[in-house]
C-alpha cells in the first residue's frame, strides 16, 4: 500500500509559508550591504514610510526604503516565478519546463537590453536623479514589453486557427531563446567598451534586486495579482490535462480556454518579475518541484502555495546572501544558480523514477 | 428518444485514404454496440467524432436529440462519458479522487464538489467494485483495476452515453470478460455504450449489435451472429479466421486467427 498523502497537508505549509513571510521581510530590511539595522529603528522607520512618524536621521532613512523595496520586490518576483512555473509545468505536464521556454526570459532581456542601449544605464546614479522621473521605469516598461513580444512570437509561431499545440511550443520557445540569445551576446560583445551599459546589462543577467523603487515593487505584484486572479479557472483544469488533451476534453474542459488562460497568466507574471529584477534562473523550476514534493501534485494547492513559497524562497536566500557576503552580495541570478543547480540534480538523483503511461 | 444518433460522418486525415466515410448509426438506452474492425479501419477516429473531440467534415451527431456541435464542453459530458484505453501519464493522486473527475462538468466553481457529487463518485466505486482501493494510489494498480478505475470515473459523470475505447487490451481473460460485464451491466438504467475492440468474440458475446468498419466504410451492422460469418468477415480480414460456434445452449460463433486455412475453391 503506497502512500497517496503528500509528506505535509497544503494547508500547513501555507500557514507555515504565511507565518514565516512577514517576519523574514522584516528580516530583509533590517539586514543589508551596509550593515544591520536596529529593530527599534528599522520599525520606526517603515513608520516613516507609511506616513505616521519622523524619518530616520541622514541617509538612513533612503537605505531603509531601498530595502524595503528590495524585500518587497524580491517577494513578489519569487512569488511570480513560482507561481509562473508552477503553471508552465503543469501545462507542459513536464516538471522540467521553466517559464523562460515561454521566451518570458529572453524577451524582457532583449527589451531591457534595448532600453539601456537608449536610455543609458540605470542604478543609484539614476534613482538619486531628481529629474530622473519615470526614467527609471523605462527598463522595467522595455523588458515586459519585450517579455510580452517574445510570447505573442512564439505563440504566433507555434499555433494554427488559434490553436497551438504544446510539442511546438516548447520547440519553438528553445529557437526563440535561441535566437534572442545571439542578439543579446552580440549586442554585449559590440558594448563591452561602454562599462556602464555592460555593467547594467551583466545586472541584468545575472537578476538584480538592488536599488529598486516602488514603482517596481508595484509592477511585479500587479502581474501577480492578475495571475492569481486566474488560479480559480486553472486549477482542476490543469489537474485535468495531466491525462492528455483528448481526455481532459472528455471530461468537459475547454482545454483551449485553459491552455490560453495559463499561458497568459505564466507569461504576465513572469514578465512583470524578469522586468524588475532581470533573470533569475532556476527559481521557476526549483520551488514547484520543492511544493510538489512536499504537497503532492495537486494543481489546487500548488498554485496557491506558489505564491508564499517563491516569496520566502527567493527572500530567504537574499538575506542569507546578505547576511553571509554583506558588500560582496551576489546578484540573486548568481546565488540561485549556485544554490539551484546543484539542489535540481540532487533532486533528480533521489527522485529519479520511471516514469509511468497508461 | 435515441441516445445517439449520428448521420453521414465523414473526417478525413491528411492523405489518400478517408478515416472514416459516411458512417450513419444510432444508439439506444440499453443497447451496447460494439465497433469492431481491422487496423486503420476508422473504429478510433469514428468513437472521437461521436465524443466530439473531432469535428466530422461533413454530418452529424445528436445527444439525445441536441446536436453536438450546439453543445458546450461541459454539456456534452453530462451526456456523453469516455472511457479511454489509456492515459497521457498517471496522476499521483488516489482513486477516489481521480474518479471525481468525473463530475468535473457537473461541479460549479467556487463551490466545489457537492454532496450529489460525493455520492455519484461512491456509487461509480462500488459498481465498479473498486470501493475498496479508494485512498490507493493510481500508480500502483494493476491492468485489471486501472481498467476499472477508469470505468468508475465515466460512471461518477451520470452521463447516459458511454463510450469506450478498447477496454480489453492487455487484461487476462478472465479481467477481460470481468471488463465488459462491468460494462454490460451499466445498461440497466437506462444508459447505452459504444465499445470499441479488435476482440469479435467479446463482440460476440457482450454485444447487443456489431458494427463492422473497413476503410472507414460500415460493411454491416448487426447482431453478432450475423456479422461473425465468413461472407462478411473474409473481404475485410482475409482468410486467416476458422468459424466456431460455442457450446449449446447459447451457441454463439467465435473466429479464431488460423495458420493454415484449406484454399477455398
Amino acid at each position: 500500500m503506497s502512500r497517496t498523502r503528500p509528506l505535509l497537508r497544503a494547508r500547513h505549509l501555507g500557514l507555515f509559508l504565511l507565518v514565516a513571510l512577514p517576519p523574514l521581510l522584516l528580516l530583509s530590511v533590517r539586514v543589508g550591504t551596509t550593515g544591520v539595522l536596529d529593530l527599534g529603528a528599522t520599525l520606526d522607520g517603515l513608520r516613516a514610510v507609511a506616513g505616521w512618524g519622523e524619518p530616520l536621521p541622514g541617509t538612513l532613512q533612503t537605505i531603509l526604503e531601498l530595502r524595503l523595496w528590495r524585500a518587497l520586490t524580491a517577494a513578489g518576483v519569487g512569488a511570480s516565478l513560482a507561481l509562473s512555473g508552477v503553471l508552465v509545468q503543469g501545462l507542459f505536464r513536464n516538471g522540467l519546463a521553466a517559464p523562460s521556454l515561454l521566451g518570458v526570459t529572453g524577451g524582457a532581456a532583449l527589451g531591457a537590453t534595448g532600453a539601456l542601449l537608449l536610455f543609458g544605464g540605470y542604478g543609484p546614479a539614476l534613482l538619486t536623479l531628481h529629474d530622473a522621473g519615470l526614467r527609471t521605469l523605462l527598463v522595467p516598461l522595455f523588458g515586459f514589453l519585450g517579455a510580452l513580444g517574445a510570447v505573442l512570437l512564439v505563440a504566433a509561431l507555434s499555433s494554427r486557427a488559434g490553436r497551438f499545440s504544446v510539442p511546438t511550443l516548447l520547440l519553438t520557445g528553445i529557437a526563440v531563446n535561441t535566437v534572442i540569445g545571439g542578439l543579446l551576446s552580440f549586442v554585449s560583445a559590440m558594448l563591452l567598451d561602454d562599462w556602464d551599459i555592460s555593467r547594467a546589462i551583466m545586472a541584468w543577467t545575472f537578476g538584480t534586486l538592488a536599488d529598486r523603487s516602488g514603482w517596481h515593487v508595484l509592477t511585479v505584484w500587479s502581474g501577480l495579482a492578475i495571475a492569481s486572479a486566474c488560479l480559480p479557472f486553472l486549477a482542476w483544469e490543469l489537474d485535468l490535462l495531466q491525462g492528455g488533451e483528448d481526455d481532459a476534453r472528455a471530461l468537459g474542459v475547454d482545454t483551449g480556454r485553459v491552455r490560453l488562460l495559463a499561458v497568459v497568466a505564466a507569461a504576465l507574471s513572469a514578465a512583470a518579475a524578469v522586468a524588475v529584477a532581470g533573470q533569475i534562473a532556476f527559481l521557476g523550476l526549483v520551488v514547484p518541484h520543492l511544493l510538489r514534493l512536499l504537497c503532492g501534485p495537486r494543481h489546487g494547492a500548488l498554485l496557491p502555495l506558489a505564491v508564499p513559497g517563491g516569496a520566502v524562497f527567493l527572500l530567504a536566500v537574499e538575506l542569507v546572501n546578505h547576511a553571509a557576503l554583506a558588500e560582496r552580495a551576489l546578484p540573486p541570478g548568481v546565488v540561485m544558480a549556485l544554490i539551484g543547480g546543484p539542489f535540481f540534480l540532487a533532486l533528480l538523483a533521489w527522485n529519479r523514477r520511471e516514469v509511468e503511461t497508461w | 428518444m435515441k441516445l445517439l444518433a449520428a448521420h453521414d460522418l465523414c473526417f478525413d486525415y491528411p492523405g489518400p485514404v478517408p478515416a472514416v466515410a459516411g458512417v450513419s448509426l444510432e444508439l439506444s438506452a440499453g443497447e451496447l454496440l460494439v465497433v469492431c474492425g481491422p487496423n486503420g479501419s476508422g473504429k478510433s477516429t469514428l468513437l472521437r467524432l461521436l465524443g466530439g473531440l473531432l469535428v466530422p467534415a461533413r454530418g452529424e451527431v445528436a445527444l439525445l436529440g441536441r446536436p453536438l456541435a450546439g453543445l458546450s464542453a461541459a454539456e456534452r459530458a453530462r451526456r456523453v462519458a469516455r472511457v479511454p484505453q489509456s492515459l497521457v501519464s498517471v496522476p499521483e493522486v488516489s482513486v477516489e479522487h481521480f474518479a471525481l473527475a468525473g463530475r468535473y462538468a457537473h461541479v460549479r466553481r467556487f463551490r466545489g464538489p457537492a454532496d450529489n457529487d460525493r455520492r455519484a463518485v461512491a456509487s461509480a466505486l462500488v459498481a465498479t467494485e473498486v470501493d475498496d482501493l479508494a485512498q490507493r494510489s493510481l500508480g500502483e494498480l494493476s491492468g485489471g483495476q486501472r481498467q476499472r478505475v477508469l470505468l468508475a470515473r465515466a460512471l461518477a459523470s451520470e452521463a447516459p452515453i458511454l463510450l469506450v475505447d478498447e477496454p480489453t487490451t492487455g487484461l487476462d481473460p478472465e479481467h477481460q470478460v470481468r471488463a465488459l460485464q462491468l460494462i454490460a451491466g451499466q445498461r440497466s438504467d437506462g444508459r447505452g455504450a459504444i465499445v470499441v475492440t479488435h476482440d469479435l468474440n467479446l463482440a460476440s458475446q457482450f454485444a447487443t449489435s456489431v458494427l463492422l468498419l473497413d476503410r472507414g466504410r460500415l460493411v454491416r451492422r448487426g447482431p453478432p451472429a450475423d456479422v461473425l460469418r465468413p461472407e462478411v468477415l473474409a473481404p475485410v480480414y482475409g482468410e486467416h479466421l476458422y468459424y466456431g460456434r460455442m457450446p449449446a445452449p447459447d451457441g454463439r460463433p467465435f473466429v479464431l486467427p488460423w495458420l493454415d486455412p484449406p484454399v477455398r475453391a
